[in-house]
């Protein structure tokens, strides 16, 4: 018993091993022939570029909306810039969760970033890792293609008096969409690939 | 042998070095960072792991193709840290061969060897949602499987629904339409179907109720009600003989978070554990 506890902690605390030597036992299954309109595996790597861009402006705007030292029309105009990072305001949500409680919490996309606006509280710090997670990439059948980006926060909340008064981890899961728009240009039609976010869940994890 | 195949499964791990990493604006202990590196975060990075096909910003600049044996090492570790360390820890001989066998069938160094793919067959998600059913809270378990075409468009379709309210009374032998009613134009049919209860007394023997066709008609008849999902697994079947049932674990795991292995399972067939464990009809 004791040695299987050694031996999982050993291979447990060591690291995660992730190779890149796995590409030649059957990776080239992943890649398909796409239709003329549909995006390549080429197509979607940059794409992933382009989606992790506007996940970690998604960061920056959401740690100055709650930075009570930010300037104030600086914090205001970040709500309007990160709404529109997503793609349907209207119908657009959060989802929190929490550790501690069973109650799940939804607010609109707009609400989500107001509420963090107004915390009661002498300073909020909202940091992030610098690196996003994305998901693989999969098309549906409206031909969309679909993914989901992880972000993770640390957030600290301050009284008036500087004190430490409350601090969460909490992963933040959003709806990544790519989608074929129609734009019209003078009196041409052309066909653009945007990149648009969606609903988030967030999760207390400590 | 299979000592010195962990041996060498561990000097490969002490070989790894975490990818650097840091917060924006703010400090993270290295504990945090490496929990957030290590964190299986979707399931798609479940398979990739599974297969040790993801991509390492450690190794990628391996330049030494490494040896078929050593791989299959890499990739022994990778399923071991796939593991609910918590369960698994602790877990008994018997448990340990379960994992043993299952590795030993999946990591093979030859054709023989289970990869997953997200377009495969034969891999579920079991989604468990809040439900009211005439009025009372009750909980409602659907099964959802990726449906793809073959130029991989896919959707998550419901294949399976599980409740214990998803069911009809059960037959009664004692009721049935006497071999005469034809003679008096099946006159009994309308007494014996005035108690809905048995109604199902009088359908033909083998007559099973699908429990998927009773939740599309009791949610649309508004008897059913679903509210928010409470909780999500996946059960993997595509290694023949086993079933991989995975959860998502939270920091509260001491060396492992995300999506992990819960479970592992022999089956003595597959069709049979989709049928009484999901709810699935056969074919699908």
């Amino acid at each position: 018993m004791k040695t299987t506890t050694i031996f999982f902690l050993c291979i447990l605390s060591l690291g995660f091993i992730s190779p890149s030597v796995g590409q030649n036992l059957g990776m080239n299954k992943l890649h398909v022939e796409k239709k003329a309109n549909n995006l390549s595996d080429k197509d979607l790597d940059a794409f992933k570029d382009k989606v992790l861009k506007k996940v970690n402006l998604l960061t920056v705007y959401i740690s100055n909306i709650a930075n009570k030292k930010a300037d104030d029309q600086l914090r205001r105009d970040n709500i309007t810039q990160a709404v529109n990072l997503f793609q349907d305001k209207n119908n657009t949500y959060v989802e929190v969760s929490s550790k501690t409680s069973s109650t799940v919490r939804k607010y609109s996309i707009n609400q989500y970033f107001r509420r963090l606006y107004a915390v009661d509280a002498g300073q909020v710090k909202i940091t992030f890792y610098e690196v996003a997670h994305l998901s693989d990439f999969h098309q549906a059948p409206d031909g969309k293609y679909y993914g989901t980006a992880h972000i993770y926060q640390l957030y600290e909340k301050y009284d008036y008096e500087g004190s430490l008064v409350y601090t969460d981890r909490t992963i933040k899961k959003i709806d990544v969409t790519i989608d074929n728009l129609v734009k019209k240009v003078g009196d041409q039609e052309i066909s653009v690939w945007d990149v648009k976010l969606g609903n988030i869940k967030v999760e207390e994890t400590k | 042998m299979r000592n010195c195949k962990y041996v060498l499964a561990l000097a490969l791990l002490i070989s790894y070095i975490p990818a650097k990493a840091q917060w924006i604006g703010g400090q993270i202990s290295p504990r945090e960072q490496q929990a957030f590196e290590q964190r299986v975060k979707e399931i798609g990075q479940f398979m990739q792991r599974f297969n040790n096909y993801e991509q390492s910003k450690s190794l990628s600049a391996a330049t030494v193709p490494l040896a078929d044996s050593v791989k299959q090492l890499q990739r022994t570790s990778s399923i071991l840290h796939l593991l609910d360390f918590n369960k698994y820890s602790q877990s008994g001989v018997e448990e340990q061969e379960k994992v043993r066998s299952f590795i030993a069938q999946v990591n093979t160094n030859d054709e023989q060897a289970v990869y997953l793919d997200f377009y495969d067959d034969n891999w579920y998600a079991k989604v468990t949602l809040e439900a009211v059913f005439k009025g009372d809270a009750k909980e409602l378990a659907l099964v959802l499987k990726n449906e793809s075409t073959a130029d991989k468009v896919s959707k998550w379709v419901i294949v399976g629904a599980v409740a214990d309210y998803l069911k009809l009374p059960a037959a009664d032998p004692q009721l049935f339409l006497p071999p005469n009613s034809d003679g008096t134009n099946f006159l009994r049919l309308a007494d014996a179907l005035e108690a809905p209860q048995q109604a199902t007394s009088y359908a033909y023997t083998g007559f099973e109720v699908d429990a998927l066709t009773l939740f599309f008609v009791y949610l649309q008849s508004g008897i059913l009600q679903t509210g928010r999902v409470k909780n999500v697994n996946f059960h993997f079947l595509q290694i023949e003989g086993w079933v991989m049932t995975v959860e998502e674990f939270n920091e509260t795991q001491q060396y492992s978070s995300g999506w992990l292995i819960s479970s592992l399972e022999p089956i003595s067939d597959r069709a049979t554990y989709k049928y009484t464990q999901l709810n699935i009809r056969p074919g699908q």
